[in-house]
């Protein structure tokens, strides 16, 4: 397997990712990143999966960041995609801010199967819905729980407690 | 009775006698799962749907153990989350904190010393072999193989030792401070590694004798649950079981961190993906661990003596006399400034990676945990499609799903 090879991927991705113009850059120091609107989201996910040359195979990860319910100028949340190629070679991070305080966003599922639990986890946590998703429901929490605890506007609550069973 | 079905020719037990197929529901607290999974630390159900011992549908539901660890470490500023990140893993705690001071420290742009560097890879090494004996006594306890557990207990208890020697604590962690360690390299522990090395190289020799060679053994983990490379890709399944299946993928070789680049190991990898080549890749990885504990003890020694951590005010700088000023560096710790990182490092269990997000402001904005265990639990109800319901637990052990980043 190769060493990762960042500069690689960075020439490969500006001459394949033309027609997306999109920003490449330092995603911190293990990894590049790019970002891009929820509108071409799909379109450019699957463009970086079936690409020859770019080929990200593997879905490391998925998950949201809560930039704030005020949030600034942009937009409240974020959902962010880890890739790693099918050489093991390169590793890439994608940012889709999404707008709105209930957001929606497609599902990848078709592109990456192992997006199915992710996505439910960003759902379940952040309240974010995904469109296509064959089974969008809760995963860590109980079915019956209310909110989305990972949003910055819940408060953290160290002494939950769920209504015993006859309170309920 | 359906009529149609003639009993004797029919496919399965359930079709001739005309059953619609068992449901079966496992644990979370099932004793089976508990003698099994306790001991690797798991508290994953099962919703298992059978046609006679085949298992033609099976949910895996996880969630029990959700501590609302996300959460927690958002509300704390950054050096406080160390004692939770410790608890993500089961005996291996002590590689997710190595993750996640990686990441903090590239996020603050600081370099750690060159014996911290070390000192977390020699410890690394020995939890990542204190873990991998844990699951194969766990499997060997599934699959009904008591000199097998024995003799991974053993090993356990041996390596578990070594690293309490390191780190003066138990498995739960709390030696990892962000910008180094807390302690050089215990003085005893020289002498522990020479009389330690030769018992884990000889529990090793045994468990392949009592387990790997035992053609009983053997024949309850071939050509069960099997994975290929493209479904562990597909899947994203990292660790040991994408090794069994042939791809040599191991951050500590195709990403480097620490210095694991300067060390040699070899990354075993097996053929056919099921659970004998995932116990043989387990077992070679204990020994590569070994290799790799042993040349960190070298270069620790020829560095000598001298800091183990960064001597930065906030990161482990002496305290100054004033009562104020040490209390906010206690309270507080470092500053991180604003910023991103995504960190990934091989765990016991696969890939663990860490993003985190600073906005500058003390309280981190995001730190997300990407376990192995979450994505290998949603990966095993493929898996198990066709497999005998006696494989369910033997899996589930093999696969070492841990509550502690499973479920978080």
């Amino acid at each position: 397997m190769g060493i990762l090879d960042q500069p690689g991927l960075r020439t490969r991705l500006h001459r394949r990712l033309e027609d997306f113009d999109v920003e490449v850059s330092e995603g911190g120091e293990f990894e590049l990143c790019l970002s891009v609107d929820a509108r071409r989201a799909l379109d450019l996910l699957r463009r970086l999966r079936e690409d020859s040359e770019i080929s990200m195979r593997r879905l490391v990860d998925l998950t949201a960041i809560d930039r704030g319910p005020q949030g600034g100028q942009g937009a409240r949340f974020e959902i962010v995609y880890r890739l790693q190629s099918a050489s093991m070679d390169s590793r890439l991070r994608v940012h889709v801010p999404v707008e709105g305080t209930h957001p929606t966003m497609d599902s990848v599922v078709t592109l990456w199967p192992a997006a199915g639990w992710l996505e439910r986890e960003v759902f379940d946590l952040f309240g974010i819905r995904f469109r296509g998703h064959p089974d969008l429901r809760r995963i860590l929490l109980a079915a019956d729980f209310e909110g989305a605890p990972l949003r910055k506007d819940f408060p953290r609550q160290p002494n939950l407690a769920l209504p015993k069973e006859a309170e309920r | 009775m359906s009529r149609d079905v003639d009993p004797m020719q029919a496919e399965s037990l359930s079709a001739a006698l005309g059953f619609a197929e068992t449901i079966l529901e496992l644990g979370p607290s099932h004793p089976a799962l508990r003698r099994v999974l306790a001991a690797s630390g798991g508290t994953v159900g099962f919703l298992v749907s059978l046609d006679d011992d085949r298992i033609v549908d099976l949910e895996v539901e996880i969630g029990i153990g959700h501590r609302g660890f996300e959460k927690e470490v958002e509300s704390l500023p950054w050096h406080r989350a160390l004692p939770y990140v410790g608890r993500l893993g089961y005996r291996g705690g002590l590689l997710a904190e190595v993750g996640y001071c990686l990441g903090v420290e590239s996020l603050a742009g600081v370099e750690i010393p060159d014996r911290a560097i070390w000192l977390r890879m020699l410890a690394s090494e020995l939890a990542r072999a204190s873990d991998h004996f844990a699951r194969l006594a766990a499997v060997c306890a599934a699959i009904g193989l008591p000199a097998g557990e024995a003799v991974a207990q053993q090993g356990q208890v041996e390596s578990a030792g070594l690293l309490e020697t390191v780190t003066g604590r138990g498995p739960l962690g709390g030696w990892l401070r962000l910008g180094g360690v807390e302690s050089a390299l215990a003085e005893g522990f020289e002498e522990r590694w020479r009389h330690s090395r030769p018992a884990l190289d000889e529990a090793i020799a045994r468990f392949e004798a009592v387990a790997v060679d035992n053609p009983s053994c053997q024949k309850r983990l071939r050509e069960v649950a099997s994975f290929s490379a493209e479904d562990c890709v597909t899947w994203s399944v990292t660790g040991p079981a994408l090794r069994a299946a042939g791809t040599p993928g191991d951050v500590r070789r195709d990403s480097p961190y620490l210095a694991y680049a300067e060390v040699d190991f070899d990354v075993p990898i097996g053929e056919n993906g099921d659970n004998l080549d995932r116990m043989l890749v387990v077992v070679e990885e204990i020994r590569q661990s070994l290799r790799i504990v042993e040349q960190c003890q070298s270069r620790l020694a020829s560095l000598g003596p001298g800091t183990v951590r960064l001597q930065e005010s906030g990161w482990g700088a002496p305290f100054e006399s004033d009562l104020a000023a040490r209390s906010t560096s206690v309270l507080e710790g470092p500053e991180i400034p604003a910023g991103e990182v995504a960190v990934s490092i091989e765990s016991s269990t696969g890939e663990l990676g860490f993003l985190l997000v600073s906005d500058g402001e003390g309280l981190p904005r995001r730190i997300r945990c990407r376990s192995a265990s979450f994505l290998h639990a949603q990966a095993m109800a493929k898996m198990m499609l066709g497999a005998r319901f006696d494989d369910l637990l033997p899996t589930a052990a093999m696969l070492h799903l841990v509550s502690g980043e499973c479920d978080r």
